[in-house]
């Protein structure tokens, strides 16, 4: 059997060109930059062959050539219809904190977002493609912190704005929410017109304390040429409640990991999705849910909306320990195929260790109810009015659930202008 | 206003019309009835358009500024913004899509076709809300996902306010009185015969003499193996409600 060769693309020298300035940005952590990039060297860019991406190619980042922007030249006004009025704004450029346009330091009481100046990264050696290259690579990021028994009033917005041509951004955040407090955050990927086939990576660690409440939201809306994976990594302690809702619409590949462990009694995750693709976008949802102690609950609901040729990917690994006795897991997949050419891969996956628990999986995948639109049009609504109606009611159902108000709103637009 | 002629149609390759003929005029009241698999409910789907049903011959002109135009030539919702209403014998729940949303999308969609302007949110919902109290139906009836959850009663109520916001010329009621209880009978039998007019005309498809005693019919007919086999005026449903069928088609 032939082995295939592992491709690193162009990040080795990459991060030859890059090391000594990196080195500037956050002190003592050589050896860890070293390591993850080994790690990565390793595994090299993800091919169809792993497990994990399986249905996801990046082959053509083997010939990309990156470069790291430096500039965080900027005007807000060129994303004004991204931005959440009233919010605590946290502004990145094509990777690099943008000082001067972001609201950090102690904001109201109880809230402190602060830039990130050392980078802490566990066990580099064990990462693999895009973690380690995120952990190798990582030029910025910041930490909001949430002080225990604190309700935050504003939402924090975190943007990250690609603007260069083939410019390789690499952040890295967290949030943690003190005891008993409470928070809202929403994180949007977007980027302008002359940002042609950049690369975007982003680490989020969060915790959710005891008793404390997590609200997150992602809008995802790049250019047809960008590529962005997003990881995130949530604890969700005894009592606590993390909802995050991801809507993602354009680009050319976004993958989101996001795993979720349930490590109290009673806690409780919500993980919501909304994609909506067209001509050859791919969007890749990588999720799972580890219930690690009893009587914790979580809500997993994906919808996909494809045109086109356009590919949706769903991954959801719900794993229920040993000791999770009395867990509720409820997980499900739905797909709205618009077109004969799009294509829908999914994969719920259901791992029960422990017996007296209620799960439940599934996916679906569907066109267009012939009848409803035969309805629609007997009340002389048009065909394709009627078509648009049906479905954008479908992407609109999953939408009641998103847990915050402010970023429903600027998703709503999205969503009409996708069905257009 | 209506003129069917000769009119053969088939769901995957079996025939269910075989030559079937009937007009209607403005103002009158026709109502069919037959038995099981006579083919009514086909004859109400091939009107309307439904693309799972195949006319292999015959017409069916509709009067449309004052010329008559073969409406098998027709889209569907062409067929219903020339004011063709099909009220429908199971009608679809769509979810996700108010009551209202439709109704105004529909609304306009018609008043668009015939040159008029579109009504705007708020004028819409005092205009759906006057006919809604015209029907004596709940108010928060309208602000429901369509269908979605209705009972019986409420589905066929809820065509019933369709027909009373698109004011159509020609409707076609598609076995009505199908699972209703007698309070719902009379609701819809009340709502219809308010909308009935000198200048628009319905036919009523129906298994039971029933709701004919309701809404009265100028003529009956008796679809039978995809004809029209016998015709009357009223007295023909009440004999059809003591004989049964038999006695028409032996």
């Amino acid at each position: 059997m032939a082995i295939a060769t592992v491709k690193t693309g162009c990040f080795p020298h990459l991060f030859e060109a890059h090391f000594a300035a990196m080195q500037g940005l956050s002190k003592g952590n050589a050896t860890t930059r070293k390591t993850a990039l080994e790690s990565f060297l390793k595994t090299g860019i993800p091919t169809t062959r792993h497990e994990a991406w399986k249905y996801t190619s990046l082959r053509y980042l083997n010939d990309a050539d990156f470069k790291i922007n430096k500039s965080c030249e900027f005007s807000v006004e060129r994303i004004s219809e991204h931005l959440i009025k009233g919010a605590y704004k946290v502004i990145f450029i094509d990777g690099n904190l943008a000082n001067d346009i972001s609201d950090l330091g102690e904001l109201e009481t109880g809230l402190h977002v602060k830039a990130t100046t050392e980078f802490e990264v566990s066990n580099p050696e064990l990462l693999a493609d895009f973690d380690a290259l995120n952990a190798a690579f990582v030029s910025s990021g910041i930490s909001i912190e949430v002080d225990p028994e604190s309700a935050i009033n504003k939402t924090v917005q975190i943007l990250h704005v690609n603007t260069a041509a083939n410019a390789a951004g690499f952040v890295r955040n967290t949030i943690q929410v003190g005891r008993a407090s409470k928070a809202n955050v929403v994180e949007s990927f977007v980027s302008i017109d002359n940002a042609e086939d950049s690369l975007h990576s982003s680490f989020l660690s969060i915790n959710v304390a005891d008793s404390a409440s997590l609200n997150h939201v992602r809008i995802q809306n790049k250019s047809h040429t960008q590529t962005d994976v997003s990881s995130i990594s949530a604890v969700v302690d005894k009592g606590a409640v993390y909802k995050t809702f991801t809507f993602t619409t354009n680009g050319r590949v976004t993958r989101n990991n996001l795993a979720i462990r349930l490590n109290g009694e009673q806690s409780h995750t919500e993980l919501l999705g909304l994609a909506l693709t067209k001509d050859e976008q791919v969007i890749d949802n990588f999720t799972s849910v580890d219930h690690a102690l009893p009587h914790a609950t979580s809500r997993q609901v994906y919808a996909n909306v494809l045109k086109d040729k356009s590919r949706c990917v769903f991954t959801g690994k719900v794993n229920v320990r040993k000791d999770a006795q009395k867990t509720a897991a409820f997980q499900l997949n739905k797909n709205l195929l618009l077109s004969s050419e799009a294509e829908v891969d999914t994969r719920p996956q259901l791992q029960i260790d422990a017996d007296d628990v209620k799960c439940s999986h599934g996916a679906t995948v569907g066109q267009l109810n012939q009848n409803e639109i035969f309805y629609l049009q007997t009340r002389g609504i048009k065909r394709d009015v009627a078509e648009s109606m049906i479905a954008k009611a479908f992407a609109n159902g999953v939408l009641l659930d998103c847990p915050i108000e402010e970023a429903r709103v600027i998703i709503e637009s999205q969503i009409n202008e996708y069905f257009e | 206003m209506l003129q069917i002629k000769n009119l053969h149609a088939s769901i995957d390759g079996t025939e269910i019309l075989k030559g079937l003929n009937l007009e209607v005029k403005e103002g009158e009241i026709h109502a069919i009835m037959g038995p099981n698999g006579s083919g009514k409910s086909t004859l109400s789907k091939v009107i309307a358009g439904h693309p799972d049903y195949e006319v292999t011959s015959g017409t069916v002109d509709y009067e449309i500024n004052f010329k008559m135009k073969n409406v098998l030539d027709m889209e569907v919702d062409e067929r219903a913004r020339e004011g063709l209403f099909l009220a429908f014998q199971y009608p679809v729940e769509v979810p996700g899509v108010s009551n209202s949303e439709f109704l105004r999308a529909s609304y306009n969609a018609i008043c668009t076709h015939q040159g008029a302007e579109e009504m705007d949110v708020l004028d819409f919902d005092d205009y759906l809300q006057e006919k809604v109290k015209f029907l004596n139906m709940e108010p928060n009836f309208i602000g429901r996902q369509l269908n979605v959850d209705f009972s019986g009663g409420e589905k066929k109520r809820n065509e019933i306010l369709q027909m009373a916001v698109l004011n159509p010329r020609m409707s076609i009621l598609d076995e009505t009185d199908s699972g209703l209880d007698v309070d719902s009978l009379k609701a819809v039998s009340e709502g219809v015969n308010k909308l009935r007019t000198k200048d628009n005309a319905i036919v009523m498809i129906t298994h039971y003499q029933r709701l004919l005693s309701y809404i009265v019919p100028d003529y009956v007919h008796v679809l039978n193996n995809g004809k029209i086999v016998k015709t009357g005026d009223k007295s023909l449903a009440l004999e059809i409600e003591k004989r049964g069928y038999d006695w028409i088609l032996n």
